[in-house]
């Protein structure tokens, strides 16, 4: 087996005197896509923003690539990790287009020479399917799909090894959603990137990931491959996510329960 | 109802702003008066072709009064606001952003500037200080930038738990390069309309401490001055320190016009 992209030890983050994440523990494999699950509530955007670096963990470690990545981080342990977040609509400086922010962050990280920057934008823009009218605009006049898509460009222009998506679908239209997650498949695909995909919707991790962690007051409670984990759950707390799902009642049903009575 | 056409307004206040400015700078142009030159036997005669706003209790030609007053009580409004202004904007950025110590330091020096009415704070400081135009600018330095500093960090404290910041930093980006380039372009709108309204406010106080005798030096021409000087004649020689209030009054208005205008414009734009 290859050695782990990601590899979470024993994380524990706490609150104050509340403890969101309680010894955690995952290795997520390169290009492997894992979704985290669970309530609202029960650790799972912590752990997604310890891994991004938002937080500073209590206890445990966290590994990318087999380097440490502490509390500081340096230019390139920050590249090897983004985030994208839930709601496209506040995850982008309102006064800043996607074109400014991605040539900024080329810059910055010297990823192309000076001549070729707007072409490396470019290609990046290409890989989002966002065009580079679209991109030269402010935020305000994007659809959130491609309010998305900018936030997923500016992930993807770092050339991550990992992606934390947090909720990455949930402010998005039905429509649009399957576009982003069709869009994550390709971009796992062609550049080789792993994600941490942190959702509720159950059907986005079956449909999405490879592997799934279930948690619980923050605390793993299951794991194991998407098709196992979800079709034949072992752990309780499983069972009843799994039935807490809203399904459409069949038409027969329906159809008569709708019935006049004559 | 019909609502006023958008831009009408950012039109009107830069029209009243732009005349007065050009009328400041193109005084020895729109006046053949010297506004210090006495005229001991020419004294208070009322409005005539040679005199359009007449004259005062030396003589002196009441309309070039005004129009190089303009000069000084514009320069001294706008550059009054620039200090306090980088001093507040910088101080805001910096407290809402880190939070913690800092933070409420800085929050602890706006609320007890505040809590003291500012002419009184002003006219202390002038006093201690001493007339003339450098206490005007340090006196107001000294006070008028907690307005700054209060909008700039409420706004940068909610801007810092923004996830358009934190992935700025993922990316990344050096503090100080989210503060300036991300941070401070979202404040920057709110500031300007600030800064436009603040200038009514320094014009204001500048022509009250010149009426109280603390502000612009005599002979230099001043609003304030000339108000002061006219109010003994306000029953009988009222163009004296009629028209000097009015030049105060229609700045005013056009710096508000302006300021509301750009507000509208902004708020448009987003």
């Amino acid at each position: 087996m290859s050695a782990p992209l990601l590899k979470v030890d024993g994380l524990r983050v706490e609150y104050g005197r509340t403890v969101a994440v309680n010894d955690v523990s995952f290795e997520v494999a390169p290009g492997e896509i894992v979704g985290l699950v669970g309530e609202s509530g029960s650790g799972k955007t912590t752990i997604g923003r310890a891994v991004a670096g938002f937080l500073t963990p209590g206890a445990g470690s966290i590994d990318l690539a087999g380097d440490r990545l502490g509390a500081t981080r340096s230019l390139a342990q920050r590249r090897g990790v983004q985030m994208v977040f839930q709601d496209p609509y506040l995850s982008l400086n309102p006064r800043l287009s996607t074109w400014s922010m991605l040539r900024e962050l080329v810059t910055v990280h010297r990823l192309a020479p000076k001549a070729q920057v707007d072409d490396f934008v470019r290609t990046v823009l290409g890989e989002v399917a966002l065009t580079e009218e679209l991109a030269r605009v402010r935020p305000s006049r994007l659809s959130g799909g491609q309010r998305q898509r900018a936030a997923i460009a500016r992930a993807v222009v770092l050339r991550p090894q990992l992606i934390v998506a947090d909720e990455p679908t949930s402010a998005l239209d039905v429509s649009v959603q399957a576009s982003i997650l069709r869009l994550f498949a390709s971009l796992r695909t062609e550049l080789g990137v792993g994600f941490l995909v942190i959702s509720h919707d159950l059907s986005l991790v079956r449909f999405l990931c490879d592997s799934v962690l279930v948690m619980q007051d923050g605390e793993i409670v299951e794991r194991g491959p998407v098709a196992e984990v979800l079709t034949a759950p072992q752990h309780p707390y499983t069972q009843r996510l799994l039935k807490a799902v809203p399904r459409l009642p069949s038409y027969a049903k329906t159809s008569g329960n709708n019935r006049e009575k004559p | 109802m019909t609502s006023t056409r958008p831009g009408a307004t950012l039109v009107a206040g830069l029209a009243v702003v732009g005349t007065m400015i050009v009328l400041a700078i193109a005084a020895p142009l729109v006046t053949g008066h010297d506004p210090t030159a006495l005229g001991l036997t020419a004294g208070l005669q009322p409005p005539s072709w040679s005199h359009p706003f007449g004259t005062d209790q030396l003589g002196r030609d009441v309309w070039a009064r005004v129009v190089y007053a303009g000069r000084t009580d514009l320069r001294v409004g706008v550059l009054a606001v620039l200090a306090p202004l980088a001093v507040g904007t910088l101080l805001g950025l910096l407290a809402g952003y880190f939070g913690g110590p800092l933070d409420r330091v800085v929050r602890f020096v706006i609320d007890t500037v505040m809590a003291f009415p500012f002419y009184v704070i002003v006219l202390a400081l002038v006093a201690v200080l001493g007339t003339g135009e450098r206490s005007i600018y340090l006196a107001l330095a000294a006070v008028a930038w907690v307005n700054y500093a209060r909008v700039v960090r409420n706004g940068t404290r909610g801007f810092a738990g923004e996830n358009w910041v934190a992935a700025a930093r993922g990316g990344g980006l050096s503090r100080r390069r989210v503060i300036g380039r991300h941070i401070l372009p979202n404040a920057v709108p709110q500031l300007i309309v600030l800064a436009v309204t603040d200038v009514v406010f320094v014009i204001l106080a500048i022509v009250t401490l010149s009426y109280l005798g603390l502000g612009i030096r005599p002979p230099t021409p001043d609003w304030g001055t000339m108000i002061f000087d006219g109010q003994a004649f306000v029953t009988t020689q009222w163009w004296i320190a009629v028209f000097p209030g009015l030049a105060v009054l229609v700045t005013g208005i056009g710096f508000s016009l302006l300021a509301d205008g750009l507000a509208d414009l902004y708020r448009e734009r987003d």
